[in-house]
């Protein structure tokens, strides 16, 4: 029914969260009808992101490249550039819609290191898949003495945390991590902002 | 104790009930059919309603009428005075539960907003059977008892499959085992002390009911058999010491997964010492104590969902079944293929209809 082009980017949207085949035929439906810069613009842009926006070299977190950067260049995000962050106080989390949530409260005055995955072993992630030598380095090279061990509330997340606590005691850091204000089984990008304020003003030693 | 009512109850591509819609009535309600025309398939389509889950089956994908996209069940509860319209929406293994027209917080408390009870068939296994059926009965009254139960259960469980695995991939050393034996303990232990709860309510109601429905001089005991280490640090040494084993057995040896609601009979196991007409009395004492407990606990009579009553019923236990049924005062949705067996209710309190191919017509 609809033409192969059509066909052929509504599939690709149904990659998205949340977008089924319907949403995603009435998404590019719409687009179709819009101005026709409206999808030469999305267009161009969505060619140079990859390029463009990639982890912070430094933290995880994401990171606009620097104009000219030459390929391959290291990326530093905004976090690690604000220099009114306290180095003193790290903030660990399992992704980065987790420091997002995070970030949203606007109560974190140090900075962030995103593990990328959490402990699970039915997923075939084992502590050899962490990154913790470069976590141990940067809490080293830093001067880092306050880590804040805010993975999910979930099992896998609880794991995680337990497991970094028995990493990092040996470096004589304070370890706290996150309070329960978060409901269990619960997921961090999904708790609203004053309840994530809570969670992080509320924070327990581990 | 007010009663929970199901005023109304419509289907949209569920199983073969393509498109139904029925107003029930505030007690006895008997659908009757011939074999394989969607009896049961309503009975589950108001379970699922209620409590977002099947009592057939673990999964939802099978709800969904063959060839369907998407499927559903709606329903008007009344609670006293309180009305509450109830949906799941259902897309293949996915459900989207709504009470009136909002997301609830969670599945969990979805599950335990609208109580039902079910007696069908196969529930003879309560009593014969292995034991998982009765560490779900525990598990049911126990959500009832104690609303964390079902995200502990799940924590639990996540927690042994994550440190089986760990076993099995990366031997008896695996460094992150520590972890996950210290979240196997902590979630078990609640999971375990609940169970224990449900069990301490459950036993004395199913013996008081027992000693008047089953053999005389014959005693049922009922005792909570867990199998978790009573603390902390037993339990913790309890993993560590089983790990070759368990890596062995592909299975986690300690723990409330194997746990147990142990029923005696004059000081013998039930299951391969009593008869079949004992296993059937103390299959209606239990579930006439779970029935006792959830009204107690959630202050509301739940519903019950009979299933089939009447296939091969012999006339001692159809009346002990309808003399307990004429005590119950709550909402009771019946089914039978022998209409004429069931003599339950009076004409102002009993509704009856008709199940033919997957429609239900008042009769
Ligand atoms: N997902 C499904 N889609 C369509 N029909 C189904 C589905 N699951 C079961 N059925 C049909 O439902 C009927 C059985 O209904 P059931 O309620 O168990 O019958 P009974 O009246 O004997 O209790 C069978 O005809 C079966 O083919
Ligand atoms: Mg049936
Ligand atoms: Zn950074």
């Amino acid at each position: 029914m609809l033409p192969p082009k059509v066909r052929r980017i509504a599939q690709l949207l149904t990659r998205l969260p949340g977008v089924g085949e319907k949403t995603a035929s009435r998404y590019v439906l719409h687009l179709l009808a819009q101005d026709p810069a409206v999808c030469r613009e999305l267009g161009k842009e969505l060619a140079l992101l990859p390029d463009a926006v990639g982890p912070c070299s430094r933290c995880g977190n994401l990171a606009e490249s620097e104009e000219e950067a030459p390929e391959g260049a290291p990326r530093i995000c905004a976090v690690c550039n604000d220099p009114r962050r306290e180095s003193s106080l790290l903030c660990v989390v399992g992704r980065v819609h987790d420091l997002f949530a995070i970030e949203r409260t606007g109560t974190m005055r140090g900075r962030y290191f995103v593990l990328g995955r959490l402990l699970s072993p039915l997923e075939g992630v084992g502590p050899d898949d962490l990154p913790i030598p470069k976590l141990i380095q940067r809490v080293q090279d830093e001067g880092v003495t306050e880590i804040i061990v805010a993975t999910p509330p979930s099992v896998d997340g609880e794991a995680t945390a337990l497991f970094l606590k028995r990493e990092l005691l040996p470096l004589g850091v304070a370890l706290s991590r996150i309070a329960s204000g978060v409901p269990h089984g619960g997921d961090l990008e999904y708790a609203d902002p004053i309840t994530m304020g809570r969670a992080l003003s509320g924070r327990q030693r581990l | 104790m007010r009663p929970l009512v199901l005023e109304s109850l419509a289907t949209f591509a569920f199983r073969n009930l393509v498109e139904v819609s029925v107003t029930l009535g505030p007690s006895f309600n008997v659908f009757s059919g011939e074999n394989g025309q969607g009896k049961t398939n309503l009975l589950e389509a108001a379970y699922v309603l209620a409590t977002s889950k099947s009592f057939r089956t673990s999964k939802l994908a099978e709800l969904g009428a063959h060839g369907a996209d998407v499927a559903g069940v709606r329903g008007k509860f009344r609670e006293g005075p309180d009305y509450r319209e109830q949906s799941i929406g259902l897309r293949g293994a996915a459900r989207a539960p709504k009470v009136d027209g909002k997301r609830p917080k969670s599945l969990f408390e979805y599950a335990v907003r609208s109580p039902v009870v079910v007696f069908h068939p196969a529930e003879v296994a309560l009593s014969m059977g292995p034991s998982a059926e009765r560490r779900k009965l525990m598990d049911r009254v126990g959500a009832y008892l104690s609303p964390g139960l079902l995200v502990e259960l799940e924590s639990y469980r996540r927690a042994v499959r994550e440190r089986q695995r760990a076993l099995e991939v990366r031997g008896v050393s695996a460094r992150d085992l520590p972890d996950w034996e210290a979240l196997v303990v902590t979630h078990g232990l609640r999971v375990a002390e609940i169970r224990q709860r449900a069990a301490t309510e459950l036993g004395p109601r199913a013996e008081q009911g027992f000693a008047r429905i089953g053999t005389p001089g014959l005693p049922l005991v009922v005792t909570y058999l867990g199998h978790a280490p009573a603390d902390e640090a037993s339990f913790r040494r309890a993993l560590e010491e089983s790990r070759v084993k368990d890596r062995a057995r592909g299975a986690a040896t300690v723990g409330p997964h194997r746990d147990d609601l142990r029923l005696t009979l004059g000081g013998h196991v039930a299951k391969g010492t009593a008869s079949q007409g004992q296993h059937r009395a103390i299959v209606l004492a239990l579930k006439s104590a779970e029935i006792e407990v959830v009204s107690d606990a959630r202050g509301v009579r739940p519903i019950l969902l009979l299933d089939d009553v009447s296939s091969e019923l012999d006339a001692a236990r159809t009346e002990a079944l309808f003399r307990f049924l004429g005590a119950h005062e709550g909402q009771v949705l019946l089914t039978t293929t022998r209409p004429e067996m069931i003599t339950v209710g009076t004409a102002e309190s009993r509704k009856d209809f008709r199940v033919e191919s997957g429609s239900v017509t008042p009769s």
